[in-house]
């Protein structure tokens, strides 16, 4: 776990909530994206996530450092999206109506077509494999940690992010065709 | 000629082959363009989701989620602070009783025969009601023990409630 981090936990720890608001900003982007791909609902992603930041601070002094904080966090997430899921039925939005905007986005048509194709990809996925892709490329979550928050064996994780990967290469391959090979 | 295995070609891509593993990969992908054009195929799917796997979230959601965790913070802040209310009013009623033993120890002496040592005759009450109960105290520097126990005790606790306060406020 970084440094900041630890300071950032230690100052909530002591009162300091503003401290908390540096923990939100670095996390609520990949907190909100995985939240997505579990409810595929924009908002209640977005209330999943708010819930998981709250419930987290509420736990803060019962995290022991032995994990990262990320891993530790995703798992808050992980759980609060799958209890949401659970407890209502699906309704779950097109993605043509969620509107979604990734952090690298500057507007340009082709990247939005990019980005759409990239949900879809995601979408179509069984939700374990969408968690686990979700996860993978989401900054520096090693395989094992993946395994760690998604409650599988290392080489369970490994086969479904293989599979994840080979669904996703065709799907895009058809979708993206000639895009797909330029964006190297 | 055999092809690269597709397990291979995403650890390839990841850079989690050994370096025996890579060489042999790439003097194979020098000889064989299926292999390549597949390799190109998930470097590119890694590139793009790498770019475009983050959502971003709503813009006021940073904001909800501070003033949640405000709102939860003041009503712990005023929990504890509650918490600490009562931890000392127990502490200073603890406090009264032991300072009132105390006294009585002191304001009540009564002399025992052939001993020399005034042993109040609250004490002796005391030890005689203890010993009707079937609690054999047969010697009151006991009591005198669990006095003094009882004030450390509640020192001890209202400096913590003291300490504590500072931290949270």
């Amino acid at each position: 776990m970084n440094s900041d981090e630890i300071t950032w936990i230690n100052d909530c720890l002591n009162g300091d909530s503003y401290a908390y608001r540096k923990l939100v900003n670095k996390y609520q982007h990949f907190a909100y994206t995985l939240a997505v791909r579990i409810t595929k609902s924009a908002e209640d992603a977005e209330e999943v996530t708010q819930d998981a930041f709250l419930k987290a601070y509420a736990s803060l002094a019962g995290f022991k450092g032995e994990s990262k904080f990320s891993t530790w966090f995703y798992k808050i997430v992980l759980n609060l999206a799958m209890s949401k899921v659970r407890r209502c039925k699906p309704t779950h939005q097109n993605i043509d109506d969620l509107n979604l905007q990734t952090v690298n986005d500057n507007d340009s048509s082709r990247k939005t077509e990019r980005t759409y194709y990239v949900e879809k990809a995601i979408a179509s996925l069984p939700e374990d494999e969408a968690i686990i892709v979700t996860l993978f490329y989401m900054e520096d979550q090693s395989l094992d940690e993946i395994s760690n928050i998604v409650q599988l064996s290392l080489s369970n994780t490994k086969v479904k992010l293989f599979r994840a990967r080979k669904k996703m290469a065709e799907m895009l391959k058809n979708e993206l065709k000639e895009d797909l090979y330029t964006i190297l | 000629m055999s092809h690269i295995s597709e397990d291979i070609m995403m650890d390839f891509v990841d850079g989690n082959l050994l370096p025996e593993q890579k060489k042999a990969a790439e003097l194979h992908l020098l000889e064989c363009s299926a292999c390549k054009e597949e390799i190109a195929l998930y470097r590119s799917l890694s590139n793009l989701l790498v770019e475009e796997n983050i959502l971003k979230a709503p813009p006021a959601m940073a904001n909800h989620v501070m003033t949640q965790v405000e709102l939860h913070h003041s009503i712990m802040l005023r929990k504890a602070k509650s918490r600490n209310l009562v931890i000392r009013f127990g502490g200073i009623m603890f406090a009264l009783l032991a300072a009132i033993i105390g006294l009585g120890l002191i304001l009540s002496p009564s002399a025992v025969e052939g001993t020399g040592f005034q042993i109040p005759q609250y004490i002796l009450q005391v030890m005689n009601y203890l010993q009707s109960l079937k609690i054999p105290i047969k010697n009151p520097s006991v009591l005198y023990g669990v006095c003094a126990f009882m004030i450390i005790l509640v020192v001890e606790r209202v400096v913590n409630s003291f300490r504590h306060r500072k931290v949270t406020a």
